[in-house]
């Protein structure tokens, strides 16, 4: 009853294996996006927070439509990748994570800008009147205090990868053991008779992944209070 | 200017020739100057420009025109398209609320710039810390530090950068009286004992006397007056503050035309500081004779007489800076008997400035040497029928030159 199948176990490691390719990859893009938004002075400056923005508030079907017309085989974008560089996204596992790394990716930028907006940018120029270059600055100064929160930024898209649905199904498909994350799966077994039980294991362990993740997220934002407080 | 025990002879002076230009939402910045001195002061108050000088020269800042040479190396020349990073300049900094980073401690903090740095004297680190008496602080987190600590920790991370100018930027003005009493030795001491001039920032006059070996007084971003402390804080020449002007309003030049006639003929006739709310401060300096310990007094000597200071001060011969006020000061026309002053001076009048208000200005060329201004009334002007020439005795009440106002304490330790 408690044991997963086969194919339960089967989608619950490939949400992971997402999830985590989605983080790692959109990790220094949403990087140097939050330093951009967070430091930098240019026209367009809130255009790019929009579109930053823009997949928390589309629908996530619209989401992965239009990731299937950019990156689809026949897509501009898709065309080009698998051409030179053999990278192939729809569906396939890829095309899961880069969904899921595009509905993540907002969440990830949002906590890492408020991180580095809590820095004073003056500690920036102390380190260059101590002969630091902007470089080193950033990797000895900013980047250590904002690091808690760059942490925080994962863990909530890791979250969001290992939940998202709309988006993936309609980009990737449900194509187990290639497509077929925990979400996708759960939606199947509630399709299916006597899919009850099955739909209640995988629920329980999707219970169990987004609190993990919730409270080191949580733990996480605390230790950036303290630590750019600088008193522990 | 015959200084206290400063920078040993033959050490190289720093030459700093700044030229730079600011106009900007309200802002403007007009100021020029050259200086050779260990020790620069930028004095005026708030929004006068100083700091922005100060972020110029080190770099963070650029001006829409301008050329900054430093050492005989151009770091910045607007018009030339030259401009040398902050990090490349070699000029330390300390703010005015330290800055130190959060996730260091103090010994991380401390290290920061002598990584960057090429590497010095080996003793470089222990003599640092020793100077500003930081050893037990190594281990410490900044945000458990007191604001004093936290202050000498910055200037100590700054110093080890080994810069070739330091610039201490309001240094002591987030500190309460106490901190600030604590932190001031230490300055002074970087002052005689570091190889780098200090360009320091304030708009505490009794700061400025006391550090500087030089001063330039900014207002609304121009430089009204330059020269030794004794000479440029003294004619700072409004006594609105004690005078009956009363109103705030008229600083500087842009009120000139509101004030009365005879208010701006005196002005036009002592050329110098537009300044308004500076009381006049003079800096009297002179060597240390004796110290009284039953009554807790230092007898110092100075040709136009002794002057007694309450407090242990220096070792005897030393040179002390006494700051005194203008408001603290009384005149007499002979020398005076049977009175509490303990600090009697003699000189000769040799400036004095009146207008219609109750309060006047006279200033007196101390025998032997140094400047003293005082402030009294109108009435007593004209009852003891002071003018230019005028022999006089100032008397200089000895509570009134508090700790604060004398300099080289840490030498006598």
């Amino acid at each position: 009853m408690f044991a997963l199948s086969v194919d339960e176990w089967m989608a619950v490691r490939l949400s992971l294996k997402v999830a985590a390719v989605a983080t790692i990859a959109a990790l220094p893009l949403a990087l140097a996006v939050a330093l951009l938004l967070a430091r930098g002075r240019f026209i367009g400056k809130s255009l790019l927070d929009s579109l930053v923005h823009l997949p928390l508030v589309l629908p996530p079907v619209v989401v992965g439509y239009l990731l299937l017309i950019g990156f689809g085989r026949r897509g501009p974008l898709g065309e080009w990748l698998e051409s030179h560089l053999g990278l192939v996204f729809s569906f396939r596992w890829t095309g899961a994570a880069l969904a899921c790394a595009v509905m993540g990716f907002p969440l990830m930028v949002r906590a890492i800008r408020l991180s580095i907006e809590a820095i004073d940018p003056r500690l920036e120029k102390a380190a260059a009147t101590l002969g630091a270059s902007p470089l080193r600055a950033f990797a000895t100064v900013t980047l250590p205090l904002a690091l808690p929160g760059v942490l925080a930024g994962a863990v909530l898209c890791f979250a969001k990868a290992l939940g998202e649905f709309g988006a993936t199904i309609t980009f990737v498909a449900n194509i187990p053991g290639e497509t077929q994350t925990l979400s996708a799966a759960l939606y199947n077994a509630t399709q299916t008779p006597g899919g009850d039980a099955g739909a209640l294991r995988l629920t329980a362990v999707s219970v169990l992944l987004s609190f993990v993740a919730l409270a080191g997220s949580e733990w996480l934002a605390r230790r950036v209070r303290r630590r750019v407080s600088g008193l522990s | 200017m015959a200084g206290t025990a400063g920078a040993p002879p033959g050490l190289g002076a720093v030459v700093i020739e700044f030229e730079a230009f600011i106009d900007r939402g309200g802002f403007r910045l007009d100021c020029r100057f050259a200086s050779d001195s260990q020790a620069l002061a930028l004095f005026g108050r708030s929004g006068a420009g100083k700091s922005t000088v100060l972020a110029i020269l080190a770099g963070l800042l650029k001006p829409d025109r301008g050329r900054v040479v430093v050492d005989g190396e151009v770091l910045l020349d607007v018009e030339r398209g030259r401009f040398v990073p902050a990090h490349r300049r070699r000029i330390g900094m300390v703010f005015q609320d330290a800055l130190l980073f959060p996730h260091l401690d103090v010994r991380g903090n401390l290290r920061y710039g002598l990584s960057a740095a090429s590497a010095g004297p080996a003793s470089l680190f222990g003599d640092v810390v020793s100077m500003l008496g930081i050893a037990h602080l190594l281990e410490r987190r900044p945000g458990s530090l007191s604001g004093g600590e936290r202050q000498r920790v910055a200037i100590g991370r700054a110093l080890l950068s080994q810069p070739r100018l330091l610039l201490l930027d309001e240094p002591l003005s987030a500190l309460d009286i106490e901190r600030r009493a604590e932190i001031m030795p230490y300055i002074e001491r970087l002052r005689d004992e570091a190889r780098c001039p200090l360009v320091y920032v304030s708009h505490a006059i009794d700061e400025v006397a006391r550090i500087a070996r030089e001063v330039l007084v900014l207002d609304e971003g121009r430089v009204m007056a330059s020269g030794p402390p004794g000479e440029v804080l003294a004619p700072i020449r409004t006594y609105r503050g004690a005078g009956g002007a009363g109103g705030a309003g008229g600083a500087g030049g842009a009120g000139a035309e509101e004030d009365e006639g005879a208010d701006r003929a005196d002005r036009a006739g002592l050329a110098g500081a537009s300044t308004a709310d500076f009381a006049p401060v003079s800096v009297i300096e002179a060597m240390v004779q004796a110290h009284d310990t039953a009554y807790g007094l230092t007898v110092l000597s100075h040709p136009a007489g002794s002057m007694s200071v309450p407090g242990m001060i220096g070792k005897v011969g030393a040179t002390a800076r006494l700051l005194v006020r203008a408001t603290d000061i009384a005149l007499a026309l002979q020398r005076p008997q049977a009175v509490s002053f303990r600090t009697v001076l003699v000189g000769a009048v040799s400036d004095i400035g009146r207008d219609a208000g109750p309060i006047g200005r006279v200033e007196i060329a101390l025998r032997g040497q140094g400047r003293l201004v005082a402030l009294v009334t109108r009435q007593a002007i004209d009852e003891l029928r002071l003018q230019p020439g005028s022999e006089v005795f100032a008397m200089v009440k000895a509570s009134a030159m508090d700790e604060r106002s004398i300099a080289s304490r840490l030498a006598s330790r």
